[in-house]
Formats: structure tokens, sequence, C-alpha cells
């Protein structure tokens, strides 16, 4: 069985503004649910991270948050991604693509001759 | 940068809601965290484990539920800001439970404060507060002194002509002198006895200082012809207090010695001239002299000496070399002395003071003030007593704070066993400290006022208008209530120290 690795510290937050940017307005659990069929069983989640991580882009003003109904008509609170969220997905997108890129040169120099 | 401060202003948004709504808010998170559980155990459920297994599950899934309260109550609140509230309201139920060493240690300590900031507040304004004019530190003042055959008025004087001749020497820039008076002066019909200041034209100019209202004194204005210029500038708290502060004041006629003035301006509210402790109601031109009553003043008699002479020294010059370049200039004025039929008949002692007499070239970036002379001695005094009183205070205070220390270490005891850790304890017993020594300080600032105007009341002062005013600095009282708070907090961290020294022994 392979282990699991931790969700990157910083990633969360990033993973859960583009799953409201995918998907629209979303319950935790939705969100939660999303990333684990996304991450496919690689990323270990724990699940109470997910709140936190709302709460956080809730403070930053990237999210909102309201109540809705649920697809199993129970009352449950949906966050959507407001514009200026958006507009921070797209830079930390940008940002994490640019570092990734260069992570993934660097681990690749191994081989090559320098 | 801005996501911080933005996390930031979202914490103190949530400190100024009422506790209700932050209720309201942690429920609502508690009833999503339920929801979400009991989803995934349907979830888990629905493939087939058992409820009780699913329920765990989920609960493993979900992560520790305190770990998660304990994130989000940080990611929401300022700890260090919450720590503080409660330090201080720990401290003050512990000062509430032992009210005689608070009383008796807040008092101390205002008493020592209040002390410190009255005499420091009175010696700041009489003795080290530079005047408030342009480039104080270039002022100097010039007076010659020793034995001599002249009419002196006042201390510090030098003759009009000599001081004219001043004017001449390159290593002055610009020289203007004063004179202190009481003059009868009639307005509106009344007849009062006032402080007038009588100065050269150039005095204004020579100090920088622009009028609050109309205009001040010029050399080309005032200082052309005798008795040619019947102007007045009053000074600011006068025109307050006598006029009301009214901007129609200027061109009213006012009786000097019943000679008809014209009111010009009113010079600014700061400046109370050369000196800063006692200003004069009103200034007029120097060459008015000849409309006064004199008794030995004069505009032409070398042997008339009443002026205060002020300058700016030249670039270049020091009061040394300025000093040692006026010494030509001055021997004119010597030499009319020596030419007084008295002077055959001096002693040899006291021709040799005769002819060793200087000129003297001291700072006047301070000003000059008779008041300060007189009373500068009282208040060394007075601060050295308020020193000794402070330092008494504090020794006071750090021999409670040990005692009370040594009566608190089960207290302490406690604490450490239930997990407070050193940094928590030394905090919350530093913020204790700190809550003493700033009621001291509030209490101090009180007392301080009253002691300065007890002070004020001892001085002479008539009718004249002083400067000195009996608000506290607030400079000096944080500098006196920082020397207090400091052994007070030393004392206070060392006290965790002894308990756990004391916890330790075994028993």
């Amino acid at each position: 069985m392979t282990k699991k690795s931790d969700v990157l510290q910083g990633t969360l937050d990033l993973m859960v503004l583009k799953t409201l940017h995918a998907l629209g307005p979303q319950h935790g659990f939705g969100i939660a649910r999303r990333i684990e069929q996304v991450s496919q069983d690689v990323l270990k989640l724990n699940e109470g991270t997910v709140y936190t991580s709302l709460l956080r882009l809730q403070q930053q003003g990237w999210i909102s948050a309201g109540w809705g109904t649920s697809d199993n008509n129970r009352k449950a609170k949906f966050y959507a991604i407001t514009k200026e969220g958006s507009k921070q997905l797209a830079l930390e997108t940008e940002e994490w693509e640019r570092i990734s890129g260069v992570i993934g040169r660097v681990l690749k120099l191994e081989g090559e001759k320098l | 940068m801005i996501e911080r401060l933005r996390a930031r202003s979202a914490k103190l948004r949530r400190l100024f809601v009422t506790q209700e709504s932050r209720e309201q808010h942690d429920l609502e998170v508690d009833e999503e965290i339920r929801q979400h559980l009991q989803q995934l155990t349907e979830r888990f459920v629905a493939q087939g484990m058992s409820r009780e297994d699913a329920a765990a599950a989920a609960r493993r899934q979900f992560g520790n539920l305190g770990v998660h309260e304990d994130d989000r109550h940080d990611t929401q609140s300022i700890p260090w800001l919450e720590n503080l509230w409660r330090d201080i309201r720990y401290g003050i139920r512990q000062l509430r439970l032992n009210p005689l060493f608070t009383t008796v240690a807040i008092a101390t300590l205002a008493i020592g404060i209040g002390a410190n900031t009255a005499v420091f507040t009175l010696l700041d304004q009489l003795m080290l507060r530079l005047l408030p004019v342009k480039d104080p530190s270039r002022l100097v003042m010039i007076w010659a002194d020793g034995p001599n055959f002249s009419n002196n008025i006042g201390q510090r004087v030098v003759s009009y002509p000599f001081c004219q001749d001043l004017r001449k020497s390159p290593a002055l820039e610009s020289v203007m002198c004063s004179y202190n008076t009481h003059e009868a002066v009639t307005i509106d019909g009344n007849t009062e006895t006032l402080d007038v200041e009588l100065v050269s034209g150039n005095y204004f100019e020579t100090l920088g200082v622009k009028p609050a209202l109309g205009r001040v004194f010029s050399s080309a204005a005032d200082d052309q012809v005798w008795s040619g210029s019947p102007s007045i500038v009053l000074s600011y708290s006068f025109w307050q207090q006598r006029f009301g502060s009214d901007a129609h004041v200027i061109g009213k006629k006012i009786l000097v010695n019943n000679y008809p003035m014209e009111v010009v301006g009113v010079s600014p509210a700061v400046f109370a001239g050369a000196d800063p402790v006692q200003s004069p109601h009103l200034r007029i031109p120097l060459l008015m002299l000849p409309v006064l009553p004199t008794d030995g003043e004069s505009l032409t008699d070398r042997n008339a000496h009443w002026l205060q002479a002020f300058a700016r020294l030249a670039p270049g010059f020091s009061n040394t070399s300025a000093s040692a370049a006026l010494q030509p200039l001055f021997h004119q004025s010597l030499e009319v002395d020596a030419a007084d039929p008295n002077f055959a008949k001096l002693s040899p002692y006291d021709r040799s003071l005769f002819s060793k007499r200087v000129v003297s070239v001291e700072s006047a970036s301070t000003g000059f003030s008779i008041m300060r002379q007189q009373f500068s001695t009282a208040l060394i005094v007075l601060m050295c007593m308020a020193g000794l009183i402070l330092l008494v205070a504090c020794s006071n205070v750090a021999g409670l704070m040990v005692a009370r220390a040594a009566a608190r270490q089960k207290e302490i005891a406690v604490r450490l066993a239930i997990g407070a850790s050193r940094p928590m304890l030394i905090r919350s017993l530093l913020v204790e400290s700190l809550m003493l020594a700033g009621a001291g300080v509030i209490l101090g600032l009180l007392l301080s006022e009253v002691s300065i105007r007890a002070l004020l009341a001892m001085m002479p002062s008539g009718n004249s208008l002083t400067m000195l005013h009996a608000q506290p600095d607030i400079r000096i009282l944080l500098s006196a209530s920082r020397s207090r708070s400091l052994p007070a907090c030393s004392s206070a961290s060392r006290r965790p120290c002894k308990a756990r020294g004391s916890m330790s022994r075994p028993r």
C-alpha cells in the first residue's frame, strides 16, 4: 500500500479556491468530496482543515458564504468564489506553475551533464 | 503583505462584534461540521460498513476535532491580544485581592512621578527650552561686567551708543537691544501700569519672529526717527486677555504715558521675547524713549547702561572669537569711563580690575531671564529632592513587590503545576506591574499639575504675564514613569524563578 502524501502547506487554499471556481457554489462536504475525487487517493486530506481554509479565504474576501439548500434538501452553508478570488486564483495558478516548472527542471538536472 | 493586513483586519472586526454574533458564527460552523460528519458516515454505511465503524471512519477522515477547532480559533483571533486581555483581568483581580498593597504602591509611585514631573516641567520651561525663534543656537547676548562709572539699570546692560557700535562689527550679523520697563498705559480711558518693552526696530527681524496679526516692527519703519514711530505691538496673551482676540484692535489708539500711539500688530502666541518666562504686555520702538519719563535712560549717553543687547553670530565666529573681535569697540566705551574725573581717584586695584574688563558674549539660545537667575538654584535643589523621592519610591515599591512575591509563591507554584509556562507567568506578572505603574502614572499626572500650580503660586509675578504654565510636559512624564516602571518589571521577572527554586527543593 502506498503512503498518502500530506497536503502541502498552503496548497489547500488554492485547491479550495479552484474547486469553487470550477464547480460554482459548494458546501464544505462537497468541496472535500471533489478534492478527494480529483486527487484519486494520492493526497491524505484531513477534511476538517477544509473549514479552516474556508475561514481564511473568507477573511481575505476571496470567497463569500451564504445559506442554501443542499441536494438532499438540507440547509447548508454554500461558499462561492468572488471576483477578487478569481483574480487571486489566476495569480496563484501562474505562480504555482512557475515554481513547479522550476522545481521540475531542477529535479531533472541529475542525469544530464552540466 | 496585503493578505496579512486583511486577515488582521478581519480578526479585529471579529473583536468588535457582539459576543452573541461571535457565538452564533461558531455555532454555525459546528453545525456545518456535524452535517459533514453525518454525511461521511452515511457514505461509509452505504459502502457496507456497520454504523459504528462508519462513524469512527468518518471521524478519522475528518481529523481531530479539537485540533481543527484550535486552528479555526487561531485563524480568527489575535492570540497575543487575547492573552493580554486575560492577563489584565487576572492582574486586576490579584490587585483587588490586596487593596492595601495596591494603594500603597500606587500612591508611592504617584508621589515620585508627580513630584518629578512637576519640577522637571518647570525646570524645562525656565532653563532648558530653546527660545521659539529662528535658529536660536546662533543667538548671543553681549555685555561687559566689571566696575564702571555709569548708570546701570538692570543686569547685563550696555549703552545705546555701544549697541550701535556693535552693529559695525563683522562678528555680529544683526544686533538688537531691548529694555523692560513699566509705563502708564491708557486704553479706552482707563489707565493702568503695564509691562512695556522698548525694543530696537530690528528686534523681530533679528529673532525671526513673524506677527500673529498685523505687522511687527521693522528697522526701516521704526528705527529711523526719534519719536517718529508711535506704534505698538501687543503680546499675544495680552491681546487675548485685554482685547478678547479682537482683530479690529489693529489701528486702535492707545495712550502710553499720555502720548498717543497706534496698535500695529500682535506677536505670536508662543513668543515671550528674549525672556522666555515673563512676557511684556506690549512693545514699543526704542526710539520712542523721548516721549517717556526717563530715569537715567538715554539714547546718547555712553554712561547710561540700560539696554540688553542680543545679536546673531556671523558665520565662522564662535562666542570667544566674537568676544575678541568686539574688544576694540568696547575700548571706546572704556575710554569714556577713563576720562571721568573720578577715574584718577581710583585705587590701583580697582584700576587693574577696570583695565581687565572684557566684552562677554554668551549663547542666548534659551534667552535671558531674571526669574531664571533668581530661581534656578532653588529649582535645581528641588529637582535633586524630587530625584531622591523617586529613588526612594522606586526602592520602596520594589521592596513591596519582592515581599509580595514571597507571599505569592504558593499561587505561582499552583499555576506552574497546572501547566502555566514560565513565559506566561512572567507575562502576567509584568502586566500586573505595568498596571500598577500605569495607575501610578495617571495619578502622578494629576498630582504634578496640582504641585506645579503650588510652585507657580510661590513665584512673584504681580499682574505680569507669566509664560510658565502648569500643564505637565508629557515627554517629561514619560521619562519619569519609564524610570519607574523598569525596576518594577525586573522585580516581577525575578519571581517565577524564585518560586520554581523553592518548588524543586525536595520536601
